[in-house]
C-alpha cells in the first residue's frame, strides 16, 4: 500500500464508523465551534433566541430570520465568512486543522446536466444548497464546510457525522439531472494561493479596501466609516456584526501581512483610523491589537464607547501607543477617565490632542512594566589577598594570544580539563565554523548523554593539539574599561595534590567575561567574539613552574560580529572594545617573529630585569610592547613595584 | 582521548548536571524558592563545618540564599507585566508565564575532584565494595558546571526584554539523597559556589 493513502483511508472508514455509531454529540463540538469562528457580540434580533426548538441560535445569522428579504443575503454572506475562514485558515487555522480530521470529503457529478448550470457560479450554490437542506429539519441544520467547483465535478465537505446524509443523495435528482455522489479520500482542490477561487476573489477585493484606504505619507491606515464602503457594502460584509467583525480580522490579518518583518510593518503602519465605525466595545475590533502591536497613533472618534468597560479589552495592549482621540465618544465626557488610560497605555502622550505626558514620563511608565535585570556591581575578586588571579588572567591572556604551548608548559598539566562551547545565535552560524568542530554542549534536556560529551580535552598535549587549530586571538589588556569584568573566589575541597586522597586542597574559581578579536584565515573570518572563561586553579604538583596550575578552563563563545561592522555597531557589552581592526592581511597575533627570534629577545630581558623567562616573554608580548624591547622595558620599569615575588629569578 | 579511570566521572558530571540544571531553573522559572539548592540548609554538610555557599549574582554577594531568593522574589514583583498580562488565547490553558525567566541554552560540566570525599558516608567511600560502593563511585565528585542562555524579562511575549547571562557552578554531592538512592527528582547535587551575571 503507497504510504500517501494508507493512514488516510484508515481516518476516513473509522470516521464514517462513528458518524453512524455513538459519539455524536462529542463530534459534533467541532463544526459548531467552527462555524461559530467567533460569538458575536450582539446576539441576532431577540426573537429567533426561542426559534430552532432546542440549542442555542448559532453565532452566524439563523436561517429563516425574520428579516425581510434576508434569505438571500444570508446565503451570500454565510458563504462569504466561509470563504473568509478559508482565507484565515493556513494562518490562524488550528481550528481548522482539527477540523479537516473531522470532515468527510465528496466528489459530486451530474451538475453540468442541470438546470441550475446556467447560474452565475455555475450551480455551485444551489447544489450546496440542496445538499443542506435534505439533510436539515426542524431541529438540526447541516451545513457545509467547503465546496469548490473543478470543472463537472463538485467538491464538498461535510462534518463526518452529515457524511451518510449526503451519500444518500446519490442518484438523487437535482434541478433535472440525476448526481453521481461518491466519498474521497483525496484533498480537496484549492484555487491559487491555496485558497478556493471565492476566497481568492474575497482577498482581491479587500486587498483593495486597503489599499484605497492606506496613505504612505503620514502611514496610516484610515479605516474610518467602513459601513460607507462601496466594495465591503457589495460584499455583504455588513449583512451581521459577526460578519462584519470578521471582515474586519481579515483586512488585519492582510494589512500586517503586507511586511516581512515586525519592524517593517512598525515603521510602515504607524497609525490607524477607526473613526465613525459605531463601536460601542473595542471586541469588536480587538484584532488590531494583535496584528498592529506597535501601534503609535489610533483615533477612536466618533464612535459609541461609553465605559472603560467598553475599552477595557485593549488593556494592556499598544505598549507603545502614544495618541489616542476620543472625542467624540461618551467616554471622552467622563473627567476621571485620564488616570485610568495612564495606566493602560504606558507611552501615551496625547489624548484629544492634548498632552497628558511628556516623553520621558513616558519611557519611565514603559519602562516599569518590564522585571528590572538584577542590578550590576564591578568585579568582585576575593582571591586571599594574594592577588593571584589578576596575576594569572594577565599572564594568561596575552600568552594565549601569542604563545599557546609556553601558556601550557607555565599553567596546565596532564590533568588539566579544557572545552569550548559555542553558542550559535542570531542565525550567523558561519562564524561558528571555526569552533562548531570542538564545542561541547551537553544540554540535552531530554535525551541520554549528549554526544558532544567526548568532545573534552585532558591534558596539555590535547589541548595544544586543539589550540593549534583555533583561530589566532587577540585579547584586550585587562581593564574594566575594556570591558573586562572578573569575579573570583577561593573555596576548598580539591583534591590534595600529593596524591594520598585524604587531605583537601583550596582551589581558585574564576569567572572573566569579556571580548577579543579573532582572526580565523582558513576560513576567511575576521571579527570580534564575546565571551566568558572560567577557571579553576589549585595547588601544583611537586617540580611545576608555578605554585598554581589550571584545574580546569572552560570557555564558552558568545556573539560575534564581523571585523568591518566593528567600528559601525560598537559593541554594546563592551563599549570600549573598538580596537584597531588589522586588515585581513596582517592577521590579528599571528607571530610575526620566529620563535628562536622571540627567545633571543625573551633572554635579554631576563638579563636586564632578573625575571624570570616567562614574565620576560609576557612582558614582550604585550599589545602595546608587541616584542619591541625598548618598550617592553619601559613597561617593566613602569611596573617593577606592583610585579609579584615570582616574577623575579632572585628574590629581592 | 578520555583517559579509562575518567570515563565514569565524566558521564556522571553530565548526566548529574543536567539533572540539576532542569531542576534547578525550573523552579527559578516557577517562581519557587531556590534555597533548598545550596549547601547551606543541608544538615550533613552543616554538621560536618562547611563553608556556606559563595553567592555572587551579579557581582553582589549574598550571605544566605535565603536573601537572594528574596531579591528574586522582589525583582518578580518589581513589574506591573502580571496585571496588565493579555488574556490567554481561548483553548490554551497554560499557567502564567513567569515575569522573570532563565532560558538555558548550553552548559558544560568538569570534574574538579574525582574523589570527593567531604562529609561522605563511610559506606559510599568503599571503592567497590557491593552494590552501594559501585553507585557511588562516579557520583563522588566535585563538579564544575558553566551555563550560559538566555534572560528573559517580561512574561508577554510581544513586550520582553532579553539578555544573555552566564551562571558558573561548583556542585558537590548531596549525600543524603545519593545514599537514599533518590530518584530523578531529588536533589542529588547541592551548590557551593554560585557565580552569576548578566548582560
Amino acid at each position: 500500500m503507497a504510504p500517501p493513502t494508507g493512514p488516510r483511508a484508515g481516518t476516513t472508514r473509522r470516521a464514517t464508523t462513528r458518524g453512524r455509531g455513538g459519539g455524536i454529540s462529542k463530534n459534533r463540538i467541532a463544526p459548531r465551534k467552527d462555524r461559530d469562528g467567533d460569538v458575536a457580540m450582539d446576539a441576532p434580533a431577540a426573537g429567533d433566541a426561542g426559534r430552532g426548538g432546542r440549542g442555542p441560535t448559532r453565532g452566524g445569522v439563523p436561517r429563516g430570520a425574520p428579516r425581510g428579504p434576508s434569505l438571500g443575503t444570508t446565503r451570500a454572506t454565510s458563504r462569504l465568512a466561509q470563504n473568509v475562514k478559508n482565507y484565515l485558515a493556513p494562518d490562524g487555522g488550528n481550528s481548522d486543522h482539527k477540523a479537516r480530521f473531522s470532515r468527510a470529503t465528496f466528489k459530486i457529478y451530474g451538475l453540468k446536466n442541470s438546470l441550475a448550470m446556467t447560474n452565475d457560479d455555475g450551480g455551485l450554490a444551489a447544489l450546496v444548497s440542496f445538499i443542506e437542506r435534505k439533510n436539515s429539519n426542524d431541529t438540526k441544520q447541516m451545513k457545509v464546510a467547503r465546496s469548490f467547483k473543478d470543472g463537472d465535478c463538485v467538491w464538498v465537505s461535510v462534518n463526518k457525522d452529515d457524511a451518510s446524509g449526503v451519500l444518500r443523495l446519490n442518484g438523487y435528482d437535482f434541478a433535472g439531472a440525476t448526481i453521481t455522489v461518491t466519498e474521497t479520500t483525496d484533498r480537496m482542490p484549492t484555487g491559487h494561493d491555496g485558497m478556493s477561487t471565492e476566497a481568492a476573489q474575497t482577498k482581491e477585493k479587500l486587498m483593495t479596501v486597503l489599499g484605497q484606504r492606506y496613505i504612505p505619507e503620514t502611514k496610516l491606515l484610515n479605516l474610518s466609516a467602513l459601513g460607507a464602503d462601496p466594495i465591503l457594502s457589495s460584499m455583504g460584509t455588513f449583512g451581521s456584526t459577526t460578519l462584519a467583525e470578521k471582515a474586519f480580522r481579515v483586512l488585519m490579518q492582510l494589512a500586517s501581512q503586507q511586511y516581512k518583518t515586525n519592524n517593517e510593518r512598525k515603521e510602515a503602519l504607524q497609525s490607524v483610523s477607526l473613526a465613525s465605525n459605531e463601536i460601542n466595545d473595542v471586541k469588536q475590533v480587538f484584532s488590531l491589537a494583535n496584528s498592529l502591536p506597535d501601534l503609535k497613533r489610533l483615533d477612536l472618534s466618533n464612535n459609541r464607547i461609553d465605559s472603560f468597560a467598553g475599552l477595557s479589552k485593549w488593556k494592556g495592549h499598544f505598549r507603545h501607543l502614544q495618541e489616542l482621540h476620543l472625542t467624540g465618544n461618551p467616554i471622552a465626557e467622563q473627567a476621571d477617565c485620564l488616570p485610568e488610560l495612564l495606566q493602560w497605555f504606558p507611552s501615551l502622550q496625547l489624548l484629544n490632542g492634548q498632552q497628558v505626558r511628556t516623553p520621558e514620563q513616558a519611557a519611565e511608565a514603559l519602562a516599569s512594566l518590564l522585571p528590572k535585570p538584577l542590578p550590576q556591581f564591578p568585579s568582585n575578586l576575593r582571591d586571599g589577598d594574594n592577588n593571584v588571579a589578576p596575576a594569572f588572567l594577565q599572564a594568561l591572556f596575552p600568552m594565549y594570544d601569542s604563545d599557546r604551548d609556553g601558556l601550557l608548559s607555565a599553567f596546565y598539566d596532564d590533568e588539566s580539563w579544557f572545552s569550548i562551547t559555542a553558542l550559535p545565535d542570531s542565525g550567523r552560524n558561519l562564524p561558528w565554523k571555526s569552533y562548531m568542530k570542538y564545542s561541547r554542549n551537553l544540554h540535552q534536556p531530554r535525551g541520554k548523554l549528549n554526544p558532544m560529551a567526548h568532545r573534552l580535552f585532558i591534558g596539555g598535549s590535547a589541548i595544544s593539539d586543539l589550540w593549534k587549530v583555533l583561530p589566532a586571538s587577540r585579547h584586550p589588556p585587562l581593564d574594566p574599561s575594556t570591558g573586562w569584568v572578573v569575579d573570583c573566589h577561593v573555596f576548598d575541597h580539591l583534591p590534595d595534590p600529593s596524591g594520598n586522597g585524604l587531605g583537601f586542597a583550596a582551589g581558585l574559581f574564576i569567572n572573566a567575561r569579556g571580548m577579543y578579536e579573532e582572526s580565523d584565515p582558513a576560513n576567511n573570518l575576521f571579527g570580534v567574539r564575546t565571551f566568558s572563561r572560567t577557571f579553576v586553579l589549585g595547588p601544583s604538583k611537586a617540580g611545576a613552574p608555578h605554585p598554581y596550575r589550571v584545574v580546569s578552563d572552560q570557555l564558552t563563545l558568545h556573539q560575534w560580529t564581523p571585523a568591518a561592522d566593528t567600528a559601525a555597531s560598537t559593541t554594546q557589552t563592551v563599549p570600549t572594545a573598538v580596537v584597531p581592526i588589522p586588515t585581513p592581511a596582517a592577521p590579528v597575533g599571528v607571530p610575526v617573529l620566529d620563535d628562536a627570534t622571540k627567545n633571543q629577545l625573551v633572554q635579554e630581558v631576563s638579563n636586564r630585569t632578573g625575571m624570570t623567562l616567562e614574565y620576560s616573554r609576557m612582558c614582550l608580548d604585550t599589545v602595546n610592547a608587541h616584542w619591541n624591547i625598548d618598550l617592553a622595558l619601559a613597561s617593566f620599569a613602569q611596573l617593577k613595584d606592583s610585579l609579584p615575588a615570582e616574577a623575579f629569578l632572585f628574590r629581592a | 582521548m578520555i583517559p579509562d579511570a575518567l570515563k565514569e566521572p565524566v558521564r556522571a558530571s553530565a548526566e548529574e548536571a543536567q539533572n540539576f540544571i532542569t531542576l534547578f531553573y525550573r523552579a527559578l522559572n516557577d517562581s519557587k524558592p531556590i534555597s533548598s539548592f545550596y549547601i547551606n540548609n543541608n544538615p550533613t554538610y552543616r554538621a560536618a563545618g562547611h563553608k556556606p555557599a559563595d553567592i555572587c549574582i551579579n557581582g553582589a554577594l549574598f550571605a544566605t540564599p535565603e536573601e537572594y531568593d528574596a531579591v528574586l522574589a522582589k525583582q518578580r514583583s518589581t513589574s506591573t507585566t502580571t496585571t496588565t498580562a493579555p488574556t490567554p488565547t481561548p483553548g490554551t490553558t497554560r499557567p502564567t508565564p513567569s515575569p522573570v525567566r532563565h532560558d538555558v541554552a548550553a552548559f558544560d560540566a568538569h570534574v574538579l575532584n574525582p574523589d570527593y570525599r567531604f562529609a561522605a558516608p563511610p559506606e559510599l567511600l568503599a571503592p567497590s565494595s557491593g552494590s552501594g560502593g559501585k553507585s557511588a563511585q562516579g557520583v563522588r565528585v566535585m563538579v564544575l558546571v558553566s551555563v550560559s542562555g538566555t534572560l528573559v524579562l517580561g512574561a508577554d511575549p510581544r513586550h520582553q526584554e532579553k539578555r544573555r547571562f552566564t551562571e558558573n557552578f561548583i556542585l558537590v554531592p548531596n549525600w543524603d539523597a545519593i545514599a537514599r538512592h533518590g530518584s530523578k527528582a531529588t536533589r542529588r547535587f547541592l551548590i557551593a559556589s554560585d557565580q552569576y551575571r548578566c548582560d
